[in-house]
C-alpha cells in the first residue's frame, strides 16, 4: 500500500516509481473528495487500464464524438474496441488523462498492490514523459508560428479553393473545415474539436498549404480582439467589442457567453445574467453550463444587495 | 444569416469541384461536410460517387443510405485504411440495395441500384432489382425498361422475376412464353422449373403443371414451395392421396413459407436473396385457401394436430378473419387444450360470421372455450 497527497509528491514520480519496481495494482488518483476516482491498473510498471477516462464507455462515446462510429455500432457492435481506429483512440484518451493528471497540485493517490492482470493499454512512464516534452517543445514552436494560437483560419477564395489537385484529408481534417468559421482562432478550434492544440495547429498549418485554409491576424477579427482582452482583464474593451460582434451577429452564442464573463469582470451580474440567457437560447445544448453561471450570478447579486443593505 | 448561407454554398461548390477526381474515402468524407453544412444535393451525389468505386469504405454505404433517405444525420467519416465495403459481408452498393429492398425502404434501395449500376460487374444484378422495385410501386413503363437491361445478361434470377412480374399482372400465359426457352435448355434452373409449373397451374393447365413441378421438387427436395404446389396441381388433378402427400412433406419442410418470391442477387457472383411477394391476389385461379381448407380438415380428422394446426395457421396469414380456417383452428387448439386461444378464434367466427350456422357453432364452442380456460386458470 502506497498513497499520499499529490502536493507532497506529483503524480509523475508515483509513476516512475512504480515503472522502476515493476509493480503491479491499482493506482487510484483524487483530485477533490467530491470528484470521482481515476483507476489506473499497473501491470509491471506499466499503465494498461485507466478508468472512466479511458474505459469502453470513454472510448466508445470519443469515436461517437468524432463521426467515426455510429451510436447504433457503439451500442450494439460488441467488436468495435477491438479496431485498431478504437485502441487508437483510447490510448489517445489516456495519455490524455494522465498528462491532465500529472499537472495535479492537489488531490491524492492511493496505490493498492494486486496480482498482474491484463488491459487494454501498454504505457509506459518514461515513454510517456519524453512523448509529452516533444509535445510541449512542438507547441511552443507553433506558437511562436501561429501568434499563440490567435491566428483565425479562414476557407481560402473560391477560385483558389477550386483549384489544385484533390488533397488526401484525414478525418481530422474535415473535423476540422466542418468547424472553420473565420471567427474561432486556432486555440478555440483545439477547444472546440478537444483535440490536442499541437496536432490541430499542425493540421491547419497543412490545409493552408494545400491552398484550402488561409490563416487571418488576429487583429482583423473582433472576437478573437474580444477574447484576447477578456485574457489581458481588459474587461471594458472586450464587453465593447463583444457588443459590437453581437449587432452583427446576433446569435453568436459564443459571443453572449464571453459578454457574461466581461460582464462578470467588470462587476455588472444582472447584465452577465442577460447575456447568458441570450447564450443560452442560442446554445440549448449548454443550457446546464448556462443556468450553473446564471445561478452563480444571481447568487452574487443577492450578495452584493445584502452587502449594500 | 443569408451571406453565412451563401458562403457555405460557395465553399461546398468549391471543395467540390476541387475533389472531383477525388477517391471514395475523400469523396464520403466529403459528402458529410457538404451534408453539414446543408448541402444535400451535392452530398448525395458525393455519396452516390463514392459507392460507385470498387474500393468503397463501408461509411459510404451508409452516407447513401441516410441521403437517399433525406436525412443529413448520422453521416460517418472513413479513414484512408478504413476497409472498403467490398471486403466486408454487407459491402457493396448492390449488398446495401438488396438489403433496404429487403426492409422496403424504396428511396434508398433505389438510390443504392443505381449506383450499383454505374459499376460493370453489378450493372445487370442492379437492373434486375430496380424492376422489382418498379414492380412494387406498380411502375409498369419503368420496370419494363429495367427488364430490358436486366434480361440482356441472361440472369436466371431476372428471366424468374419477368416471369413472376407477367404472373403478378394477371398475365400467366405470358409468364409461361417468356419461360419457355429456358425449359428447352440443359439443366434447367429449378426456381424455373418451379416457376413454369405454378404459372400453367395459375393458367389452368394442371396436367402441363405436374411434370413441370415434379421436376422442381426433384432438383430441389428441401423446397417447400416446390411441394406444397405440386400438393396443388394434385389436388387440381384428382390425385387427393398425393395432394395430401405433397402438402405435407411442404409442411414438414416447412409450416411458413410464401407461395411467390422475387430473386435478387447481392453481389456479382449471383448470389441470390428471396424477397417475399405480397399476397397472391394476382392469380385468383390457383384458390390456394380452398385447397388448403380441404387439407387442414383432413389433417384434423386424422389427428395430425400440429400439421393441422400449421395448414390453418396458412390460410389465416392470408385471410385472418376467414371464419372456416378460424373455426377448425379453434377445434384444432381446443383438442390441444389451448383453451384460452381457441375461445379466441371462436369468438372472432361468432363476431364476423354472427348469422351462419359456423358463427352461432362458435359462439357455443366459445361459451365452453371460456369456461374452460376459467377452470384453468383458477387450477
Amino acid at each position: 500500500m502506497m498513497h499520499g497527497p499529490l502536493s507532497e509528491i506529483g503524480l509523475i514520480e508515483v509513476l516512475q516509481l512504480l515503472e522502476r519496481g515493476g509493480r503491479s495494482g491499482v493506482l487510484r488518483v483524487t483530485r477533490t473528495d467530491d470528484d470521482p476516482p481515476h483507476l489506473m491498473r499497473i501491470t509491471g510498471g506499466a499503465i494498461v487500464a485507466i478508468e472512466p477516462d479511458a474505459g469502453d464507455h470513454a472510448t466508445r462515446n470519443a469515436l461517437v464524438d468524432r463521426h467515426v462510429l455510429s451510436d447504433t455500432d457503439a451500442r450494439d457492435d460488441t467488436g468495435v474496441l477491438l479496431r485498431p481506429q478504437a485502441r487508437a483512440m483510447r490510448a489517445k484518451l489516456a495519455v490524455r488523462a494522465v498528462t491532465t493528471m500529472l499537472h495535479w497540485s492537489r488531490g491524492r493517490f492511493d496505490f493498492q498492490e494486486a496480482p498482474p492482470a491484463e488491459g487494454p493499454l501498454s504505457i509506459s512512464t518514461d515513454d510517456l514523459v519524453f512523448a509529452l516534452v516533444a509535445a510541449e517543445t512542438r507547441r511552443v514552436e507553433l506558437a511562436s508560428e501561429l501568434a499563440e494560437f490567435h491566428l483565425v483560419p479562414a476557407f481560402a477564395p473560391a477560385d483558389l479553393l477550386a483549384s489544385g489537385v484533390a488533397p488526401l484529408l484525414s478525418p481530422l481534417d474535415w473535423r476540422i473545415l466542418d468547424r472553420v468559421d473565420g471567427v474561432r482562432d486556432v486555440a478555440e478550434l483545439a477547444a472546440v474539436l478537444d483535440e490536442p492544440l499541437e496536432e490541430i495547429a499542425e493540421r491547419v498549418q497543412s490545409l493552408q498549404a494545400a491552398a484550402i485554409l488561409e490563416l487571418q491576424a488576429a487583429r482583423n477579427n473582433p472576437a478573437v480582439a474580444a477574447r484576447m482582452a477578456l485574457e489581458a482583464g481588459r474587461y471594458e474593451e472586450a464587453a465593447q467589442l463583444l457588443r459590437d460582434r453581437l449587432a452583427a451577429h446576433p446569435h453568436d452564442a459564443e459571443a453572449w457567453r464571453a459578454l457574461g464573463l466581461a460582464e462578470v469582470g467588470a462587476g455588472r451580474f444582472e447584465n452577465a445574467i442577460d447575456a447568458w440567457q441570450s447564450w443560452r437560447s442560442d446554445e440549448p445544448s449548454r443550457s446546464d453550463e448556462a443556468q450553473a453561471l446564471m445561478q452563480a450570478a444571481r447568487t452574487m447579486v443577492e450578495a452584493l444587495r445584502d452587502a449594500r443593505d | 444569416m443569408a451571406g453565412e448561407r451563401d458562403q457555405d454554398v460557395g465553399i461546398v461548390a468549391a471543395l467540390g469541384r476541387r475533389l472531383a477526381s477525388a477517391n471514395a474515402t475523400t469523396l464520403n468524407n466529403f459528402a458529410w461536410f457538404a451534408a453539414r453544412h446543408g448541402e444535400h444535393a451535392a452530398a448525395l451525389d458525393a455519396a452516390r460517387r463514392a459507392v460507385s468505386m470498387p474500393d468503397a469504405p463501408h461509411a459510404a454505404l451508409r452516407a447513401l443510405e441516410r441521403l437517399a433517405a433525406g436525412r443529413t444525420d448520422g453521416i460517418l467519416l472513413a479513414a484512408d485504411d478504413a476497409a472498403p465495403a467490398g471486403r466486408r459481408p454487407a459491402g457493396s452498393p448492390l449488398a446495401a440495395a438488396v438489403a433496404a429492398h429487403r426492409q422496403m425502404e424504396a428511396v434508398m434501395a433505389e438510390a443504392c441500384y443505381r449506383a450499383a449500376i454505374d459499376d460493370p460487374r453489378l450493372a445487370a444484378a442492379a437492373w434486375n432489382g430496380l424492376a422489382v422495385l418498379h414492380e412494387h410501386r406498380h411502375e409498369r413503363v419503368a420496370a419494363d425498361a429495367a427488364w430490358g437491361r436486366a434480361l440482356a445478361s441472361g440472369s436466371v434470377a431476372a428471366a424468374h422475376n419477368r416471369a413472376l412480374a407477367m404472373l403478378r399482372r394477371g398475365l400467366p400465359h405470358r409468364a409461361r412464353a417468356a419461360l419457355a426457352p429456358w425449359l428447352e435448355r440443359t439443366p434447367v434452373p429449378a426456381v424455373l422449373h418451379f416457376l413454369a409449373g405454378y404459372a400453367a397451374l395459375a393458367d389452368q393447365d394442371p396436367g402441363s403443371a405436374l411434370p413441370l413441378l415434379a421436376a422442381a421438387a426433384a432438383s430441389d427436395p428441401d423446397s417447400a414451395r416446390a411441394q406444397f404446389t405440386l400438393g396443388l396441381a394434385f389436388e387440381r388433378t384428382g390425385r387427393h392421396d398425393d395432394a395430401l402427400a405433397a402438402i405435407r412433406r411442404a409442411l414438414l419442410l416447412s409450416p411458413w413459407y410464401l407461395p411467390q418470391v422475387w430473386l435478387l442477387e447481392r453481389d456479382a457472383t449471383g448470389t441470390l436473396v428471396e424477397l417475399p411477394a405480397d399476397s397472391v391476389d394476382s392469380d385468383p385461379g390457383l384458390h390456394t385457401d380452398d385447397v388448403l381448407l380441404t387439407l387442414g380438415r383432413s389433417l384434423l380428422q386424422t389427428a395430425h394436430l400440429g400439421e393441422a394446426l400449421a395448414v390453418f395457421d396458412q390460410v389465416l396469414a392470408h385471410q385472418p378473419s376467414q371464419p372456416a380456417a378460424l373455426f377448425h383452428r379453434g377445434v384444432v387448439l381446443a383438442k390441444l387444450r389451448r383453451y384460452d386461444e381457441a375461445f379466441d378464434d371462436w369468438e372472432t367466427v361468432g363476431r364476423v360470421d354472427p348469422g351462419t350456422e359456423i358463427g352461432s357453432a362458435s359462439r357455443r364452442h366459445a361459451r365452453s372455450a371460456r369456461q374452460l380456460a376459467s377452470l384453468f386458470a383458477g387450477g
